[in-house]
């Protein structure tokens, strides 16, 4: 089975009912997507899959052949994030960041569907699969509604994220 | 124990020789539920029957440029869907007719771009409800080879059976109405379907009534509104229809109590004015 992972064409060695989830974290070391319920429940494991957001917890290998993978590794860069990890940034949208990189490909879907901006009562629906165990609902449908009007508040901190990989 | 055999089945008549009488065989349509059953080896079969490019996606619709089957006046009836059992929920929720359309919204953006239409009905799904209520037939295979019948009977005993498709008569009207707890992806607590059709008389259908237990027609209610009863008088006599049951979300107390209240809600949104549409109850105590 190959698969085109983040633009790169990897062929699995996962048989046919192994789970997406087990190759992007097991065998190409791409943790983004979080193994949380595992039933499809809390989507803390979505990613795009030719574009439209999955559970890849209940996506097996053996329907995915020549499939287009996107996940959070790479939506930005920590020196150039997307306009929707921007926005999460700037409206303290995540907090343990768990459930984050679900929430942020379900969001940049949305937004790319809608192609322009979408209203509050579109970003719950979109999101209504996905699970905040720290209960951030709100700041994270204040930041999907900013990302797809482009409104950027100013106040990110860079730094924050820069320190991340350094040395403890 | 060895591998599960997986077939990715190329067309529905590989499909049908692949699941032969059903022994030891499962199927996946979208893997919205086996998925899980299969990672934490719940599940462990022979075979894996694989239908993502067996080809019963489709939907076909009977009315083609309001013309029914080719006859002119032939909208009269509506015309009917072909779906097949491989399409996604939010396929069917994009063509379909109330109250089938609101059923297939009922999961989540994610799970029903991935869910089908076939899964949904093997695993007692909220689809049953909508399609009992439209009088939907669906074609199988499986022993003794294909067959087409009543949906009421076919998830009665559905097991040993392969879905391949469900013809949907379009009625005049619909609604669906489902009293859920504020959780997703819990169990509804009761669920009502009712359909309005040309010649008047309208057909009704409830579910949820227990663990695992199929959608049932209610020709009690039914009967009632035939015979000039009022939308809250003939919503009272689903009892006599059903045989709810407790589970861990609702008593069959509290389900006798509340359906009659569920089936009058939707009554009442099918007349005067025909809307369509879902409803979901708050939830309340049990």
């Amino acid at each position: 089975m190959n698969l085109i992972v983040n633009g790169r064409s990897h062929t699995t060695t996962a048989g046919p009912l192994m789970t997406l989830l087990y190759v992007l974290r097991e065998e190409l070391g791409l943790t983004g997507a979080k193994a949380g319920c595992q039933h499809g429940s809390c989507g803390a494991c979505t990613v795009l899959v030719d574009g439209e957001p999955r559970r890849s917890c209940l996506a097996l290998v053996g329907t995915l052949d020549g499939a287009s993978i996107t996940t959070v590794e790479a939506l930005g860069e920590p020196s150039h994030l997307s306009d929707v990890q921007v926005a999460f940034n700037e409206h303290y949208a995540a907090q343990c960041g768990f459930c984050t990189p679900g929430m942020l490909l379900a969001a940049t879907a949305l937004i790319k569907r809608k192609g322009g901006p979408v209203e509050r009562d579109e970003v719950v629906e979109a999101l209504g699969g996905h699970y905040c165990r720290c209960t951030g609902y709100v700041k994270i449908l204040d930041a999907v509604v900013a990302a797809s009007r482009g409104e950027r508040l100013g106040h990110m901190a860079p730094p924050t994220l820069e320190v991340r990989g350094v040395e403890p | 124990m060895p591998d599960p055999e997986v077939v990715m089945a190329g067309s529905e008549a590989e499909a049908v020789a692949a699941f032969g009488d059903g022994s030891g065989v499962t199927v996946i349509g979208g893997g919205t539920v086996v998925t899980p059953l299969l990672t934490h080896g719940a599940l462990w079969p022979e075979t894996v029957l694989m239908l993502q490019r067996a080809g019963l996606g489709g939907i076909a619709d009977s009315v083609v440029d309001g013309v029914v089957d080719g006859i002119a006046d032939g909208i009269a009836d509506g015309g009917t869907l072909e779906i097949g059992a491989a399409a996604t929920l939010a396929a069917v929720a994009a063509v379909a007719p109330e109250p089938l359309a609101s059923a297939a919204r009922i999961p989540d953006y994610e799970i029903r771009g991935q869910a089908t239409l076939g899964g949904n009905l093997m695993i007692g799904g909220d689809l049953q409800t909508a399609l009992v209520a439209m009088g939907a037939r669906v074609r199988s295979a499986g022993a003794g080879g294909e067959r087409v019948g009543p949906v009421a009977e076919f998830i009665a005993a559905p097991w040993g059976r392969l879905v391949l498709s469900v013809e949907v008569p379009r009625p005049r009207a619909g609604v669906f109405v489902q009293q859920r707890r504020r959780h997703s992806h819990t169990h509804p607590v009761l669920t009502v379907a009712v359909a309005r059709w040309a010649d008047g008389g309208v057909h009704v259908a409830v579910g949820s009534l227990a663990p695992r237990a199929p959608a049932v027609a209610c020709p009690s209610v039914e009967n009632a509104l035939a015979g000039g009863a009022g939308p809250r008088e003939a919503a009272a006599k689903v009892v006599e229809d059903v045989s709810p049951e407790d589970d861990p979300l609702a008593s069959a107390w509290y389900r006798r109590r509340a359906l009659p209240v569920l089936v009058a809600r939707a009554l009442e949104q099918l007349e005067p004015a025909p809307k369509g549409g879902h409803m979901n109850v708050p939830e309340v105590g049990t």
